[in-house]
């Protein structure tokens, strides 16, 4: 016990490390003061799969803008407040009865950050970048989700400069539902599965997991 | 479309996992800076990238029918 109190009092090698290199970026002047700060509070609350969600929900809800995010992903997207860095080059798949797709990025970690976030540990993990690409069906059923054997599964490497992201199916029955009811998020939940839904986490679904 | 088959000794955006496989085009994206050329200095080579479709079993001898793999690919890294 005492050895953890002491853990958490300690600062650890990676944080030392951390540290200086931000005062050195700022004493250099490569960064604004509160910078770092700045772009954590963004990421932690307001970037993240909730922003995903609503591009989704919107598409689901309104079909012109459905067909307009399906033609030019990144100016629909922008429509709704969304864009920038990881985000410039949006390419939104469709999910239907016949397709599945699903993103992955075999060489490192590109993701969609405007409308997902940072990408979750799982997505960064070789095993993951490495089956998606050689056994995306058995990969999808052990994360879950169970795709009939007749469906397509079309893998969308963003080994360049596109970022992708999947618009799911909508679940049937929600079809009185308002744009701000019909969220994935909640969609998604166990009480309103799709059926191709893999896991409670937005994010992981709006690319295809 | 084929990919080159070539292995740079210095970085590269080319997945190993595609070279000297053949694929079609499915989308053309903008004209980027070559990664390849960019990670080595102040140089900079702009060329249009695409998204190529392969066929998972062009890919891997046990590739499963009705699944497709697509990489987004710089033009130096395609031929013919």
């Amino acid at each position: 016990m005492s050895e953890g109190r002491h853990h958490q009092a300690s600062v650890s090698p990676v944080e030392q490390r951390v540290a200086a290199l931000e005062a050195l970026l700022t004493e250099r002047g490569l960064v604004p003061e509160g910078f770092v700060e700045e772009i954590t509070r963004r990421y932690e609350s307001e970037i993240g799969p909730m922003n995903g969600a609503k591009v989704v929900a919107r598409a689901w809800a309104d079909p012109k803008y459905r067909e307009r995010l399906l033609a030019e992903g990144t100016a629909a997207i922008a429509e709704l407040g969304f864009g920038g860095a990881e985000g410039d080059h949006m390419v939104v798949v469709e999910n239907t009865a016949a397709v599945h797709n699903v993103i992955v990025c075999t060489l490192c970690s590109c993701y969609p950050w405007p409308v997902l976030g940072l990408p979750p540990a799982w997505y960064k993990d070789p095993p993951y970048r490495a089956r998606m690409v050689r056994e995306p069906r058995a990969l999808l059923a052990e994360m879950g989700c169970q795709l009939p054997g007749d469906v397509e599964i079309r893998v969308w490497d963003s080994s360049a400069e596109v970022r992708y992201l999947v618009l799911p199916q909508r679940p049937p029955g929600t079809d009185g539902l308002d744009v701000a009811e019909d969220e994935p998020s909640r969609s998604g939940s166990p009480s309103r599965g799709t059926g191709r839904r893999s896991s409670p986490k937005m994010g992981a679904r709006l690319i295809g997991t | 479309m084929r990919v080159r088959e070539w292995h740079p000794p210095g970085h590269t955006r080319c997945p190993g996992y595609v070279r000297g496989k053949a694929g079609v085009v499915v989308r053309v994206d903008g004209t980027y800076s070559v990664p390849d050329v960019e990670a080595h200095g102040s140089a900079r080579r702009y060329e249009p990238t695409y998204s190529v479709r392969f066929d998972a079993a062009g890919l891997w001898r046990d590739g499963q029918r009705g699944v497709s793999v697509h990489v987004d690919l710089w033009d130096s890294y395609l031929e013919g």
